[in-house]
């Protein structure tokens, strides 16, 4: 266990996988990587914003576990020593589970943690904290007005995106190699796609959401932000598998995802979503999926025409699932509330229920439609956001001439998707000449994540998507 | 539909609820449902939208059940 400091620092930014294996054979101790992890979130957080807690202490005591469980023989697992850390949605031990909020400050501390962050731990990783986030996921921006907004490493000037927003600026600033976060809309796509990241948002009921905040319980999905697809691999071959308390969670084993991805793409029929997919974002936007089309040698296109419908579908519930589940909390302390969350939370306290069965009926529709789809092909390629990541405080982008309301734009091409509950890997795809990332949607059957992840990963083998960590020093300023 | 007359709604829904606007909140909440209904008339636009169809309270299973 003699590695040097700079052998260390060039572990921290290279995959999750490779941490682990310098771990399990004894070329870095989970002591000094943990140490230089924590040195990393000393010098960059304070600019990034990604962080809410640091549990330095946890992260200690488990990398002296770690190693000793190394030097007495034993196996610590597939994730030995890799630094991760979870959006404030997760409960952690001992921490307040803050949602984004200023109101769950005044909670007391978790009793346990999350199903997901014990049985990371439980596979060798290192919990390093809680992730800053939009206020109780009801975001896409990555701001957020009680913490102050996470910044993006690649220009700091710009938005993380949301409401993961921590989780990826964590992991592109190079302070974690794997995140924790969770997308109900968009939000571990979203920030992966500005932030230059790989983001798996698994099938629906594929990981345990225990002891993770709700939001919108039928939409809600956990899953890991990292630097390479074998990362998000093996992180959700170590979290998945039954969990009696989210009673959404699959009782049927589920299939590891890591063994797959050497499979390669041949057998698998790709396609690019036309129509609504291919219209409503900026030219280079739309262009990424073209470079992702052209490398794995697509030519066919499809169009997926309930598209709009399940957006609206997922607007409707998000607005209403989540104005119940806060109506309690905006009776009693609402001017704690951001007051952007809080009144789209009024509001969807208001709907009537007859709008909210429509959706649910347009859901099911939806659903159908994209199981049809399926039938001739395997995977599809969408655009993940309308544009690169805008500036800091925006609120309106300029598209085709008309101005359009932010925070609605960015989940265009996410929501339909999450709506019902397909599995998405968004992939970062970088334009030519340099610039911000932009991302592209791989997404597959329901069920079918490996089929999604083998082509991400062929697509990261090709060179076509990648994942740098951030220069250390800011870009936009 | 008005947008006066989805302001009043606000107002009366609010009482109902227990919540009280102040006039921002009442021109953003108002903001937020006039894009909703935009919203559900798009619904109406699939076919089969109105179709008496079973419906589980989650339409979303889990996959791997």
């Amino acid at each position: 266990m003699s590695a040097t400091t700079g052998e260390i620092e060039s572990l921290l930014d290279a995959p999750a996988l490779d941490v682990a294996a310098a771990v399990r054979r004894r070329r870095a101790s989970a002591a000094a990587l943990t140490e230089a992890v924590l040195a990393r979130i000393a010098a960059r957080n304070p600019e990034l914003g990604a962080f809410t807690e640091v549990t330095e202490a946890r992260a200690r005591a488990a990398a002296i576990r770690i190693d000793a469980r190394i030097a007495g023989g034993d196996d610590p697992g597939p994730l030995a020593g890799v630094p991760f850390a979870a959006k404030n949605l997760y409960d952690l031990i001992g921490v307040v589970t803050r949602a984004g909020s200023r109101i769950q400050r005044s909670c007391p501390p978790a009793g346990c943690d999350a199903t997901a962050v014990s049985r990371l731990e439980a596979a060798g990783a290192i919990c390093f904290g809680a992730l800053n986030m939009g206020e109780y996921a009801y975001d896409f921006t990555g701001e957020n007005m009680h913490d102050g907004p996470s910044r993006n490493p690649h220009d700091t000037a710009r938005l993380t995106g949301g409401s993961s927003g921590g989780s990826a600026a964590a992991v592109a600033s190079g302070m974690l190699s794997l995140a924790l976060g969770t997308d109900t809309n968009g939000s571990i796509r979203v920030p992966a796609a500005f932030c230059g990241l790989f983001g798996l948002k698994p099938s629906f009921g594929r990981l345990s959401r225990a002891g993770v905040f709700p939001f919108v319980s039928s939409l809600d999905h956990v899953g890991p932000i990292g630097r390479s697809v074998a990362d998000l691999a093996a992180a959700h071959d170590a979290m998945r598998g039954p969990d009696p308390s989210d009673p959404a969670c699959a009782v049927m084993p589920v299939p590891e995802l890591l063994p797959e991805l050497s499979q390669g793409v041949a057998g698998l029929r790709i396609a690019e979503l036309s129509g609504y997919f291919a219209e409503g974002a900026e030219p280079d936007a739309l262009a990424a999926v073209g470079t992702v089309a052209r490398a794995l040698g697509v030519t066919h296109s499809v169009e997926y025409p309930e598209a709009a419908a399940a957006r609206a579908a997922a607007f409707l519930i998000t607005m209403a699932e989540g104005g119940a589940l806060h109506l309690k909390r905006l009776r009693l302390r609402m001017a704690e509330f951001d007051p952007a969350v809080r009144d789209r939370l009024i509001a969807g306290a208001m709907l009537p229920a007859a709008w909210i069965q429509q959706a649910q009926i347009a859901r099911r529709l939806a659903l159908e439609s994209a199981r049809k789809l399926f039938a001739g092909a395997d995977v599809l390629l969408a655009p993940t956001v309308p544009c690169a990541a805008p500036e800091a405080g925006a609120t309106m982008l300029r598209l085709d001439g008309t101005e359009i309301p932010l925070r609605v734009l960015l989940g265009r091409f996410t929501q339909p998707l999450s709506c019902i509950g397909l599995p998405v890997v968004a992939v970062p795809v970088w334009p030519d000449g340099g610039g911000l990332p932009l991302s592209v949607q791989i997404i597959a059957a329901p069920g079918r994540d490996d089929h999604a992840m083998r082509v991400a990963y062929a697509l990261q083998e090709m060179g076509v998507a990648h994942a740098p960590v951030a220069a250390a020093g800011p870009v936009g300023g | 539909m008005n947008r006066e007359t989805v302001a009043e709604l606000a107002e009366a829904m609010a009482r109902i609820l227990g919540l009280s606007l102040d006039a921002a909140d009442r021109d953003a909440v108002t903001q937020h449902l006039t894009i909703a209904a935009d919203m559900a008339r798009l619904l109406e636009t699939l076919p089969a939208a109105d179709a008496d169809m079973p419906l589980p309270m989650n339409p979303l299973p889990a996959f791997d059940r």
